[in-house]
């Protein structure tokens, strides 16, 4: 066995104890106090053991023990376990700060030293030893511990008479004497410096305030402790008073949205939501919800923003469908679409144009942009090798071919992965290949396909990617998922397929096969805003004067910010190129995945059928956006959310500034006399402003929605601290008298009201609550403009109330003053409801998947995935007639099963058709290319006839 | 660590170990954990969680015979209490994550080739930890999070530690993990 240590280690000082000890010599290797030893280590640790086996022991106290236990010298009390454990921890906490500055000759303060001595001290009252009046490890680590102490200043034991004399019993035991003129080569503590001063420190236990991440929120009742300068409030009170005449107004937006020179043009899309799928809440959030929040701000800020979005819907799963369904796949298209329709409409996702991908001008742009690729020479044929099964007449995907493992003779090994070696394979590599679905032996037959070169455009691509990059606001995932997807070398990719339903392939002889999807449903951005309008190529052919923002959950990314784009710059016609991506992470539902065959989760309608408003759906799941990680929607922290931000915060500050106008003020603002408080309000209002302003420019949503809350909050703090409700009191007498101040207390109305024998206190009282109800009450107008993106139903609601002229809608990153002396507002009501908890228990338990869900769709899938790559259908050639024929054998037999148990036939003979009826379903699912599972339910809703 | 986390962890332990659990005090002054057993103190987490163990007589999960085995859990509990625990901030963590995933790149469990009480002890005290990376930070820490999964599903202590989701899918392939 090897010791590794540096010159005059203390902790090798145990060791060397423990191997006098127990009559096993180790053997010394001498290395540099700061050389790591142990390959995995990051920091220096000395010493180390290494055993003839190869392994290491870098924890002295663990050689000890294992030394002593070796020669059967080693205690099973568990105090020694304590001890060691102490010394490890508490000692050296203290010792390995006090060391180093004893050692290089500061001053330490031996105060620290003291409830450690003490400790050893009291134990020491009543024995020998530390433990059981026997010599233990524990012993032998305090010392080694210790010793330094000693060797700097022997006399530093001597207020512990206890500690002293076992400290000298001990190191006169020979194997102690010995080893210590080892490691201190007589040189006394002079020998220990280097070995002390390089040793890692341990650090004390956490303090419990600092013992956590930083929060994410901030606490809820956070004061405005900052103090904002003279020139700060100042600037803001003036902007305040004599902004508005100079304030942008709001630019007017006619169909169709085009460029336009000299201003910040914005083409917003929104990963294109697969059309069969009924989106959930993390699709929503991730996808459409999170880009209308962007367009919507681009609105205010008079940016020229048009917002596309559409269904995406080719593909294999739909051709399923439409059979399953006695439709056909157009008409399959149309009923989803129109489901989409719906639900986006809901939540009031402003697109300025929702399509599709089943159009003419995407037959037109895809073949295109094909035709450009293959003169230019970026495509490659290939002739694909698939396994087909002869007896179920399809190709089949990887998955649903088993085999044996070349590799390693596993007799399970799946088509594209052995589940025992792990390796990746090809399906046609494996022995004995068996067909999933009917277990015969499939025949490898060969199939002609295109490939898009994208190696050959690895140069260009890096080019884009690195300008795009730099100057645009990717988020932060969106750029790793893009680099390891080039860092491990791009590959030519597929783009054709064996299938009817999709955009044909004009070239011979490839004219039976379609595009594959994730070469074609990009392609159908510029298509969707085609059919939007003919001058489209303005913004898609227009990269100089157009940024692109493409928004997307994450496992979008690589088709984005890679295929496409290859794509595009192999086509070579000046296309728009995206500059921001903008990808979200996962949202999990009560943290599990949303599951629609399980009943897990809120789907679609179902936000509408809880009887809850979509701004309060949308509040929520914008306070939740997953940006830097996963996030969970959860109904209590939803039902939390609304209570106290929107209605104890945001809606209390504005119903309540708004409530007291109308009742004390007749509705009618009033002059506003600032005072410095008032001041700094404005001050602070403004920097909330600026910052949710640059935050929205960046695309951080969930952040920019942190500083409404914070301006109504201060608004709160600000209406609390002045109390207008008693300044309006005035007194007795007045309140009596006729002549109490009429509503408006402006300036023409003074010679009026000092006419009068007005208490001049309550004037001036009266006065200053309508200054600081009407500050309030322009507070909540700049609210308004602020919540438009995140809540556009409320900022209506609000601007009604306030009967604000539609001149406020805009953006500057200045509050300006729109409500001035002298307007009406209109009718104040309640903005939130509270959400109670027994509607949150009945909820909560409806979407957690104890029912069944009656109607099935999609396949169990991790959320947010809209556009298609990610569920690329894995069987390339179903035939339709397959599909057809099991069909009609699965209804056939459904119906013998429904009948045989309406004649509550024999339970063995149902059994046996039942299992008929399974094996039947999982194999059309097969064909149709859904997981076998999903089979289950589907039948019960099937139309048949339309 | 919080006086709730301590008695959480220790129950958890006693539960999987099948033994009675016992209460467990945390000083306030110096932090140290203290069982009370039979009139019997016992001070130190890792020695508490050492004393369960004898207690409950499953050897094998403290090294059984092999001296080596048991030094070897030894040394991890002490990394444990003295590093793990006292982690000061992100860097401090940084490093402790980087150690015990190069440790773990060809190991399946920390000491042998099965459980014992030092991946039981690493799994409690790095959950905290664990459950707030992202799964991007999980793939760069690939082996520590091939353990920790593979920890949380055999031990399934989940009123305790509910089972932190890993993805098998590699979405950031290729990062590496310097």
């Amino acid at each position: 066995m090897k010791l590794f240590t540096d010159e005059g280690n203390q902790h090798t000082l145990k060791t060397l104890i423990a191997s006098k000890l127990s009559g096993i010599s180790v053997e010394l290797s001498h290395v540099d106090s700061t050389e790591i030893v142990v390959p995995f280590l990051r920091r220096s640790v000395l010493p180390v053991l290494q055993t003839d086996d190869g392994n290491h022991l870098f924890s002295a106290n663990a050689i000890v023990r294992y030394l002593l236990s070796q020669s059967g010298k080693d205690s099973d009390d568990i105090r020694v376990t304590s001890w060691l454990e102490w010394e490890s921890t508490e000692l050296q906490s203290v010792l390995s700060s006090h060391l180093p500055v004893l050692y290089g000759g500061g001053k330490a303060d031996v105060q620290n030293l003291q409830p450690c001595l003490k400790k050893v001290e009291d134990t020491l009252s009543g024995t020998q030893f530390l433990v059981q009046d026997k010599l233990t490890a524990a012993d032998i680590c305090v010392f080694g511990a210790l010793y330094p102490l000693y060797a700097i200043n022997p006399s530093c034991f001597e207020k512990h008479s206890k500690l002293s004399s076992w400290f000298t019993k001990l190191s006169s035991d020979p194997a102690f004497d010995t080893s210590v003129t080892s490691i201190t080569k007589g040189k006394g503590s002079s020998s220990l410096k280097a070995s002390i001063l390089a040793q890692p420190v341990v650090n004390p236990l956490p303090s419990r305030k600092s013992s956590s991440k930083q929060p994410e929120e901030p606490s809820a009742e956070e004061e405005v402790a900052e103090e904002f300068s003279f020139e700060e409030v100042r600037a803001a009170q003036e902007t305040f008073q004599s902004g508005k005449k100079n304030a942008p107004k709001p630019q007017e937006r006619h169909h169709p949205i085009l460029p336009k020179k000299g201003r910040k043009n914005v083409l917003i899309t929104s990963a294109l939501p697969y059309v069969n799928n009924i989106p959930h809440l993390g699709n929503i959030v991730g996808c459409v919800l999170s880009a209308d929040v962007f367009s919507r701000f681009c609105r205010l800020r008079n940016y020229n923003v048009l917002y596309i979005c559409g269904t995406d819907e080719y593909g294999t799963a739909t051709e399923t469908k439409a059979l399953e369904e006695g439709l056909t796949p157009q008409e399959i298209c149309d009923k989803y679409f129109k489901l989409h329709d719906q639900v986006y409409r809901w939540f009031n996702i402003g697109f300025d144009f929702f399509g599709r991908t089943t159009t003419k001008k995407q037959t037109e742009i895809a073949q295109d942009i094909f035709w450009r690729l293959h003169k230019a020479d970026h495509l490659l044929p290939e002739t694909v090798e698939q396994l087909k099964c002869e007896t179920c007449n399809r190709y089949l995907a990887d998955r649903f071919v088993e085999g044996t493992c070349p590799l390693c003779n596993y007799d399970d090994a799946r088509g594209d992965q052995c589940d025992k070696c792990g390796k990746l394979i090809n399906a046609t590599e494996l022995k004995n290949p068996r067909c999933k679905v009917c277990n015969n032996t499939p025949v490898v037959k060969s199939s002609d396909h295109l490939f898009l070169n994208l190696p050959k455009l690895e140069a260009q691509l890096q080019n884009f990617l690195d300008e795009s990059t730099a100057k645009g606001d990717w988020t932060s995932n969106a750029k790793l998922i893009t680099s390891s997807w080039i860092r491990d070398g791009l590959k030519p990719r597929c783009i054709t397929r064996d299938l009817q339903w999709g955009t044909p392939v004009p070239l011979e002889p490839y004219t039976s096969k379609v595009f594959y999807v994730w070469f074609d449903a990009p392609i159908g951005y510029p298509s969707i805003t085609a059919n939007y309008t003919s001058q489209w190529e303005k913004w898609w052919k227009n990269p100089d004067e157009v940024q692109l923002y493409n928004f997307m959950a994450k496992d979008n990314v690589p088709f984005h910010s890679v295929v496409f784009p290859c794509s595009l710059l192999g086509a070579d016609d000046n296309w728009t190129l995206v500059n921001h991506l903008i990808a979200t992470e996962y949202l999990n539902y009560e943290d599990s995945k949303f599951s629609k065959s399980r009943g897990i989760g809120v789907f679609g309608h179902h936000a509408a059928e809880t009887g809850i408003p979509s701004d309060i759906w949308r509040f929520y799941l914008l306070y939740i956006r997953p940006e830097s990680q996963d996030s969970s929607f959860n109904w209590s922290d939803f039902m939390l959310k609304n209570n106290s931000e929107l209605l104890n915060n945001l809606g209390n500050f504005i119903n309540r500034g708004l409530m007291f106008l109308e009742k004390n003020f007749g509705g009618v603002v009033q002059e506003m006399n600032l005072k410095p408080e008032d001041g700094q309000l404005l001050a602070a209002v403004n920097q909330e402003l600026k910052q949710y302003v640059s935050l929205l420019e960046k695309v951080k949503i969930r952040d920019a929605l942190r500083h409404i809350l914070n301006i109504s909050r201060f608004g709160n703090q600000h209406i609390q601290a002045t109390k207008p409700w008693v300044l309006v009191k005035g007194s007795e007498k007045e309140k009596k008298s006729n002549d109490f101040p009429p509503a408006c207390t402006c300036e023409r109305h003074i010679p009026k009201l000092l006419s009068r024998k007005v208490n001049a206190s309550s004037f001036v009282n009266r006065r200053r609550a309508g200054t600081v109800t009407s500050l309030c009450v322009n507070i909540s107008c700049l609210l308004s403009v602020m919540l438009y993106p995140y809540l556009p139903d409320t900022s209506r609601i609000i601007q009604e109330q306030l009967n604000a002229p539609s001149d406020v809608n805009v953006l500057t990153g200045d509050f300006f003053c729109y409500l001035e002396a002298g307007h009406k507002i209109g009718v104040p009501k309640p903005l939130f409801a509270k959400i109670e908890q027994g509607q949150v228990d009945e909820l909560k338990k409806r979407f957690s998947g104890t029912q069944k869900e009656n109607d099935s769709s999609a396949p169990p899938k991790e959320p947010a995935k809209p556009s298609p790559p990610a569920q690329a259908d894995p069987d390339p050639t179903a035939s339709p007639e397959d599909i057809k024929r099991l069909t009609g054998e699965v209804t056939k037999q459904g119906d013998l099963v429904r009948k045989l148990k309406t004649e509550k036939a024999e339970k063995s003979t149902i059994d046996a058709e039942v299992k008929k009826l399974l094996a039947l379903k999982k194999e059309l699912a097969l064909a149709s290319g859904e997981k076998p599972e999903e089979g289950k339910k589907g039948k019960s809703k099937k139309e048949k006839k339309k | 660590m919080k006086p709730s986390e301590v008695e959480n962890e220790v129950t958890a332990l006693a539960k999987y170990l099948q033994v009675k659990p016992c209460k467990c005090t945390v000083d306030k002054k110096s932090g140290v954990t203290q069982l009370k057993h039979n009139g019997q103190t016992v001070c130190g987490l890792a020695s508490i969680a050492t004393f369960l163990v004898q207690s409950s007589g499953q050897t094998s999960l403290y090294g059984g015979p092999c001296h080596l085995s048991q030094a070897q859990i030894q040394q991890w509990l002490e990394y444990r209490v003295a590093i793990v625990d006292r982690c000061l901030g992100e860097r401090d963590v940084a490093l402790v994550l980087k150690e015990l995933n190069a440790f773990l790149q060809h190991r399946v469990y920390f000491v042998g080739s099965s459980l014992s009480l030092a991946d039981l002890l690493l799994y409690f005290g790095l959950y905290a930890t664990i459950n707030q990376l992202t799964f991007q930070e999980k793939e760069k820490h690939i082996h520590l999070s091939r353990w920790f999964n593979n920890i949380q599903r055999q031990v399934n202590l989940d009123e305790f530690y509910p089972q932190l989701p890993f993805s098998l899918n590699h979405l950031y392939h290729g990062v590496s993990a310097h």
